[in-house]
């Protein structure tokens, strides 16, 4: 079982391992396999997923929560009148309290990260593209 | 319009006893000491200016310390008004005397071009950097990482990101980013950016005088 999670196989790859498994000596009847195989296809990704989780030891972005106001007047200033986003972000490793950041952007500084981000998507279906 | 006036009258009015001095001040020594509250109000150091302009006057340290801070003190909330709001008015009507009436307008005559002209803006700068405000993001790095093998999986394959913000606050933090958050992200950030221009073309949340 344990190679079947750590392989990740797909149903074709599962069906030549478990028909090995029932024909090896000492192996699995037909009746397990059946099981064994209709388990893997329903939890799949799921085990996936968390299999991969477990080798993320970083601090992960978890949620992101933001609202966007407007300055209306300080003490230095009668009327400001711009826009600004309040963006809190929840930081924080797997099973730990997690941290929470609280950011100011104005216009410039949002489409300046909006650049950033379309960089890395960018760089992203590039690699894909190649694999 | 009238706030401006009112506003001036009031910071004159604490500050006559300032003002009787003005008129004894030449012009040469009043605009100096504009130009060190000017640049008090930009956020730039006047010790070495003030120092200086107490050695090449008769004024006491006190009469000195009067003027500077009554002009900072004035000049501060006029700059406080936008800038729409201006009118080169001289307070008139009023029931001063002619001699402190003179000296007002002769203190107008130095504070409109500062108010409404080319200086505005760097007081401006400054102060906008003076309010109160949360961290903001000052540099973004990111690297996409593809896990090929881990102690859990033979063949992960994944992307991922790992991004490390540096703030304005001077803190670094470092986190990892799985694919599905990043396009969360993404699309969040081109939704504020979104509501903000929206927000900018609905004026009529604005105050405006």
């Amino acid at each position: 079982f344990g190679r079947l999670l750590k392989t990740d196989m797909d149903l074709n790859q599962l069906e030549a391992f478990l028909t090995a498994q029932t024909k090896k000596q000492g192996g699995i009847t037909s009746d397990q396999a059946a099981v064994i195989a209709k388990f893997w296809k329903n939890h799949r990704i799921k085990i996936h997923e968390s299999l991969i989780n477990q080798s993320r030891w970083d601090n992960v972005l978890k949620n992101m929560n933001w609202r966007v106001d407007l300055k209306s007047q300080s003490r230095h200033i009668d009327q400001i009148n711009t826009p600004v986003a309040i963006v809190e972000m929840e930081l924080g490793k797997n099973g730990q309290e997690s941290e929470f950041l609280c950011l100011e952007f104005d216009e410039a500084k949002v489409s300046q990260m909006l650049k950033k981000l379309s960089e890395i998507e960018e760089s992203m279906t590039l690699l894909t593209q190649t694999a | 319009e009238n706030t401006f006036n009112f506003t001036m009258q009031k910071c004159v009015y604490v500050n006559v006893q300032g003002l009787q001095v003005f008129l004894f001040l030449k012009r040469s020594c009043f605009s100096f000491l504009f130009t060190v509250t000017v640049n008090a109000l930009e956020g730039k150091d006047c010790k070495e200016s003030v120092k200086l302009i107490a050695e090449s006057t008769n004024l006491s340290e006190e009469q000195l310390a009067f003027l500077i801070s009554g002009m900072y003190t004035l000049l501060r909330e006029a700059l406080r008004l936008p800038l729409s709001t201006f009118k080169q008015e001289v307070s008139s009507g009023n029931t001063w005397s002619p001699d402190k009436l003179k000296a007002v307008s002769d203190a107008s005559y130095h504070l409109n071009p500062i108010c409404q002209g080319g200086e505005r803006p760097a007081s401006e700068g400054t102060a906008l950097m003076q309010r109160s405000r949360l961290p903001s993001v000052q540099d973004l790095k990111w690297r996409v990482d593809v896990a090929i093998s881990t102690s859990s999986l033979a063949r992960a394959l994944q992307p991922s990101i790992l991004m490390m913000m540096k703030l304005s606050d001077g803190t670094a933090h470092r986190f990892e980013v799985p694919i599905a958050k990043f396009q969360e992200l993404r699309y969040n950030v081109a939704l504020i950016l979104k509501e903000m221009n929206d927000l900018e073309k609905r004026s009529i949340l604005k105050i405006q005088d």
